[in-house]
C-alpha cells in the first residue's frame, strides 16, 4: 500500500509546486493578500509531501519491501539497519528524492522564519525555491522514480544488497552533511533573486543571508572533509583527495562560497560590491546544482557517478536556465546595485578581501578547466585526454599557497587603510620568523613548495598569534582582566573576528597536513608467515593469519607487528580481507573487500592494506604505506569546525 | 482499500489546506507584523559593532589618528540618521 | 590614474597571470600522468602509440592469470567490441577486478602486450544486476 501512497504524494506535490508558483505571480500582480496566503500554504504543502515521500522510501527499506525496485536493487534481508536507511541515497532516484527532501526541510524553516517579517520579498523567494523543487519533482516523477514497482511477473526472495564500500559509518554522515552544503545554497540564492526582483535589499536581507550561507558553507566543509576521511579510511589507495571529477564538483562550490563568506562582509559594512556579491551567489547556485549533475548523470566516470542515463541534457538545460534568467536579473538590476564608494587603498582590508577573491575565483576556474577538460578536448581534438591528479596538484599548489598567505595577511589589514606603522610593526615578527623556519628548512635540506608551504604556516601562525596576543594584552590594560579572561571575553565580544581566526589556524594545520604528502612512502610485497619486509626504518614481520566468519561476510585477517629501526615492536597491525555475500552458491556474486588498518600518530600514519592471499602457497599480499603528518589534516578540520560554530553562535540579546 | 481512503483523505487535507484563505475576506493587505523599522535597528546594531571594532583596531594601534578620526565621524553620522528616523 | 582603475589593472594583472599559468600547465605537463590520452583497444592497435595512454574495457572471461610465485604479477586480456588486447600488470589489484569487470587501465603498449601500471575497476555489475538472477539464491543459506 505505502509505495501507491509515496506516488501519490510526489505527484500531488508536483501539482501543487505549479499552484504555488501561480498563486504567487497573481499576488504580485493584484496584490490580493489571500492569494499569498494561498501561495504560502502550497508552497508549505509541496515541502510537506516532499518530506512524507520520502519517510516513505525509508520506511520501505527498513521494512525491506522488495515489491519496489529501488528497495530490491539497493538493500538485501541481510543489510544492517542503518545502511538500509543510508541506502536511501545510495541510489540515483533515492539520492535525487533525498535532494528534494533537504531542500524541503529548509523550505518549511524559511516559510516559518518569516511569518511575520520580509514580506515584500518573500513571494519571490518562495518562486525561486518551489521552482528548485518543481525541477527534482519532474525528475522524480517522470524520468527516475523510487517508487517503481518491482516487474510484477516474479517474486523477489532477496535483494542485491548494498555496496560493501559503501557499509561504513562515514556515509551515514558524509552524503547528508554534502546535501545540507549542496541545498542549502539554495536559501541565499532565493534570497538574492528575491532582493533584486523587488528592489529591496535591507540590513535584514543581509543578516538572512549571511548567516545561512555561514550554516551552509559549514555543512558543505565537513561533508568534504568527511568524504576526505571515508576514502582514506575505506578505498585504500592511502590518500584523502584524487581530483576525482565529483570531490570536484564539491569543491567548486566550496570555493566560490568561500570567496563570498569574505565579499560579503564589505557589502554589510561598507555597502560594496553588491553586483559582485550577486554574481557570486548565482555562480555557487549554478556549481551546486552542476556538482549534483556531474554526480548523478554519469558523465564522468567516476566512484561516485551511476550509470548513464537521460537526467544530463535536463540537468544542463536546467543549469543554462538558471544562469540566463538569473543575470539577465542582475544585469537589468545594475543601476539598482551600483555604490558610490570606492576602495581607497590597496593595503585596506577591502582590498585584501578582493584579491582573496579573485584568487579563489581563479582557483575555482583551475579546478573546473580540469573537471571537463576531457570532455572539451574530444569536443575540439577528437581526442579524449584524462586529467590526473598531477595536474591538478601542479596548478593548484602555487595557487594555493598565495591564498595561504593571504590567510596570514589579510586579519593585519584593517578597513580603508593600514597605516605604514602598523604595517611595520605588526609584519616585522611575523615574517622574520618565515624567514628563520625557511632557514631551518634550508639546513635540513628541504626545498622547493615544501620549503615555501612551511614557512608560509610559520609566518600565518605568528600573525594570527599576535593578534590573539595584541587583543589579550589590550583588554588586559584597559579592563584590568586577568589573561584567561581576557582571552575568552576576546572571542565572544568578537565572534566572528576571532572565529575566523580560528578557522584560518586550522586551514594552516591542513596546509601542513597537505605538505606532509610529499614525504609518502609505501611498497608491496608477499610475506609467507614469520618473514618480514623493511620500509622507511621499519620491519613489517607476519606472525599470523586468521580466517573468521562474520554476520555478513568472511574475514581472512593478516597479524603483523611493526617495529622500529632498534627492533622494537610498536603496533600490531590488522589488515582484513574479507568476501561479502561469502553464503552466495555463485561465486561470480561474491564480493571481496579490504579492510584496512591504519597505525595513526600525530607524526606521521602506518597504513596496512591485505590485498590478496596465495591459499595454496600461503603468502599474503600486502601493501604498507608511511604517510607522515596525515593527522594534521583531522586536526585542522576540527579547529575549523569551531572556528565556524563560533563565528556561527548567536549573540545574546543585547539590551537596548 | 485502506491505500485508496488514505489517498483520498491525503488530497481532501491538502486541498482544504491551501484552498482556505481563499475564502477569507477580500481586500486582505499582508504587512509585515514586526514593525518597518526592523530593518533599520538591524543596521544600527551593525554600525555599532563597526564602531567597536574600529576601536578596538585603534587601540590595538592599526589605524592612524585621521582614518580613525574620519571613519568614526561616518559611522556615526549614518547612526544619527537612524535614529532620527526611528525617533520620528 | 585614478585608484578605480590602479584596482582593475592589479585585478586584470592576477588573471592574465593565471589564465597564462593554466595554460601553460596545460602544455607543459609536471608528469607523464598528469595529463593522458584516452584511446579504444582498436585505435590503439591500428595507430602506432609509443606514449602512455588510458584505455577502457571488459575483462575477457577466463582471461586472468596470476603468476605463481608472485600473486601481484597478472596478466589478462581486455576486450573492447571485437578488439582483444592481451595486459600484464604488477602491483595491487583492486577488489572488484574480475572476470567480465569493465576496467581502466594505464600504461604503453610494448611488442603488442599492454604493460599496465595503473589498474582501476568501475562500479561492480551486481549493483546494477539483474533482480532475476537471483532466483538461485536460496534464502535458507542467509544468517541474518
Amino acid at each position: 500500500m505505502t509505495p501507491v501512497i509515496g506516488g501519490l504524494a510526489i505527484n500531488l506535490a508536483l501539482g501543487l509546486a505549479f499552484v504555488s508558483i501561480i498563486l504567487h505571480f497573481f499576488y504580485l500582480r493584484n496584490g490580493d493578500g489571500r492569494l499569498f496566503l494561498s501561495g504560502q500554504r502550497a508552497a508549505l504543502a509541496v515541502s510537506l509531501l516532499s518530506i512524507l515521500a520520502t519517510l516513505i522510501l525509508a520506511q520501505l527499506l527498513i521494512t525491506s519491501n522488495f515489491d519496489v525496485d529501488y528497495v530490491a536493487h539497493y538493500t538485501s534481508l541481510e543489510t544492517p539497519f542503518i545502511y538500509k536507511i543510508t541506502a536511501l541515497w545510495a541510489g540515483q532516484s533515492g539520492s535525487l528524492l533525498f535532494w528534494l527532501f533537504t531542500l524541503s526541510v529548509y523550505a518549511v524553516i524559511t516559510i516559518l522564519q518569516n511569518q511575520r517579517s520580509q514580506h515584500k520579498i518573500m513571494p519571490w523567494v518562495m518562486i525561486v525555491m518551489t521552482t528548485v523543487q518543481l525541477f527534482f519533482l519532474i525528475l522524480i516523477n517522470y524520468v527516475s522514480n523510487p517508487f517503481i514497482p518491482t516487474e510484477a511477473d516474479f517474486v523477489v526472495a532477496n535483494g542485491l544488497g548494498l555496496n560493501p564500500l559503501l557499509q561504513n559509518i562515514t556515509m551515514a554522515f558524509h552524503p547528508p552533511m554534502l546535501y545540507l552544503g549542496y541545498v542549502g545554497f539554495t536559501i541565499p540564492f532565493s534570497f538574492s533573486i528575491a532582493a533584486m526582483a523587488e528592489r529591496d535589499m535591507n540590513a535584514l536581507w543581509m543578516r538572512t543571508v549571511r548567516q545561512w550561507l555561514l550554516f551552509v558553507w559549514l555543512m558543505l566543509s565537513i561533508g568534504i572533509i568527511l568524504g576526505g576521511w571515508w576514502a582514506y579510511q575505506e578505498l585504500g589507495w592511502g590518500g584523502y583527495w584524487a581530483w576525482d571529477p565529483v570531490e570536484n564538483a564539491s569543491f567548486m562550490p566550496w570555493l566560490t562560497g568561500t570567496a563570498l563568506l569574505h565579499s560579503i562582509i564589505i557589502q554589510e559594512k561598507k555597502d560594496m560590491l553588491k553586483v559582485w556579491n550577486m554574481a557570486l551567489i548565482i555562480i555557487t547556485f549554478t556549481l551546486c546544482i552542476f556538482g549534483t549533475f556531474l554526480t548523478r548523470s554519469g558523465v564522468m566516470s567516476s566512484v561516485h557517478s551511476f550509470t548513464a542515463s537521460s537526467l544530463g541534457p535536463i540537468f544542463l538545460g536546467f543549469v543554462f536556465l538558471i544562469l540566463v534568467v538569473s543575470f539577465l536579473l542582475l544585469f537589468n538590476r545594475k543601476s539598482f546595485l551600483q555604490s558610490e564608494k570606492r576602495i581607497e587603498s590597496f593595503t585596506s582590508r577591502e582590498s585584501g578581501f578582493l584579491f582573496n577573491n579573485v584568487v579563489f575565483i581563479v582557483m575555482c576556474f583551475a579546478v573546473f578547466w580540469g573537471t571537463i577538460f576531457p570532455v572539451i578536448s574530444e569536443a575540439v581534438r577528437g581526442t579524449k585526454i584524462t586529467v590526473g591528479a598531477p595536474f591538478f596538484n601542479q596548478v593548484n599548489i602555487p595557487i594555493g599557497l598565495v591564498l595561504l598567505l593571504l590567510t596570514g595577511v589579510g586579519p593585519l589589514l584593517v578597513w580603508r587603510r593600514t597605516s605604514n606603522q602598523s604595517f611595520i610593526r605588526n609584519f616585522t615578527t611575523p615574517i622574520v620568523m618565515g624567514l628563520v623556519s625557511a632557514l631551518v628548512l634550508y639546513i635540513f635540506n628541504i626545498r622547493g613548495y615544501v620549503l615555501i608551504s612551511f614557512s608560509l604556516s610559520a609566518f600565518v601562525l605568528t600573525t594570527i598569534g599576535f593578534e590573539f596576543f595584541r587583543g589579550i594584552r589590550s583588554r588586559m590594560t584597559s579592563q584590568k582582566e586577568n589573561p584567561i579572561i581576557a582571552f575568552w571575553r576576546l572571542i565572544r565580544k568578537n565572534r566572528s573576528r576571532y572565529g575566523g581566526y580560528i578557522v584560518h589556524i586550522g586551514i594552516v594545520l591542513m596546509f601542513v597536513g597537505f605538505t606532509g604528502h610529499s614525504f609518502d612512502s609505501e611498497k608491496e610485497f608477499g610475506l609467507k608467515k614469520g618473514d618480514s619486509e623493511h620500509l622507511s626504518g621499519y620491519s613489517f614481520t607476519l606472525y599470523n593469519v586468521r580466517e573468521e566468519e562474520r554476520p555478513n561476510h568472511y574475514a581472512y585477517i593478516a597479524d603483523m607487528i611493526v617495529a622500529d629501526a632498534f627492533g622494537k615492536s610498536i603496533v600490531k597491525l590488522h589488515p582484513e580481507k574479507r568476501i561479502y555475500f561469502h553464503r552466495n552458491p555463485n561465486p561470480e556474486r561474491r564480493q571481496p573487500h579490504s579492510e584496512l588498518d591504519i597505525y595513526s600518530t600525530i607524526k606521521q600514519d602506518i597504513y596496512s592494506i591485505f590485498n590478496s592471499i596465495d591459499l595454496e602457497n600461503e603468502v599474503a599480499y600486502l601493501k604498507i604505506m608511511i604517510n607522515p603528518l596525515v593527522n594534521w589534516v583531522w586536526y585542522g578540520g576540527y579547529l575549523f569546525v569551531l572556528g565556524t560554530l563560533v563565528a556561527l553562535w548567536p549573540p545574546r540579546k543585547e539590551k537596548s | 482499500m485502506i491505500s485508496v481512503v488514505v489517498t483520498f483523505l491525503i488530497i481532501v487535507v491538502m486541498a482544504v489546506f491551501v484552498i482556505q484563505p481563499l475564502f477569507l475576506e477580500p481586500g486582505l493587505e499582508i504587512k509585515d507584523t514586526e514593525k518597518k523599522s526592523v530593518a533599520l535597528k538591524q543596521r544600527k546594531k551593525i554600525l555599532y559593532r563597526q564602531i567597536k571594532e574600529l576601536d578596538m583596531d585603534y587601540q590595538l594601534g592599526n589605524i592612524q589618528d585621521d582614518d580613525y578620526g574620519q571613519t568614526r565621524n561616518e559611522l556615526k553620522k549614518e547612526v544619527a540618521e537612524i535614529l532620527t528616523i526611528l525617533n520620528r | 590614474m585614478n585608484s578605480k582603475n590602479k584596482f582593475y589593472f592589479a585585478i586584470s594583472g592576477v588573471i592574465v597571470v593565471v589564465i597564462f599559468w593554466i595554460w601553460w600547465a596545460s602544455s607543459n605537463p609536471a608528469d607523464e600522468q598528469a595529463l593522458v590520452t584516452f584511446l579504444s583497444v582498436e585505435e590503439l592497435i591500428d595507430e602506432d602509440h609509443s606514449d602512455r595512454v588510458r584505455l577502457g574495457g571488459l575483462v575477457a572471461e577466463g582471461s586472468i592469470h596470476l603468476d605463481n610465485n608472485n600473486y601481484l604479477s597478472c596478466q589478462f586480456e581486455l576486450k573492447e567490441g571485437d578488439y582483444i588486447l592481451p595486459v600484464h600488470y604488477t602491483g595491487a589489484r583492486p577488489d572488484l577486478f574480475k572476470d567480465g569487470a569493465e576496467v581502466i587501465i594505464e600504461g604503453i603498449y610494448v611488442n603488442g602486450l599492454f604493460e599496465a601500471d595503473i589498474l582501476q575497476t568501475k562500479c561492480a555489475s551486481r549493483y546494477e544486476g539483474d533482480l532475476r538472477d537471483e532466483n538461485s539464491y536460496n534464502l535458507d543459506e542467509v544468517s541474518i
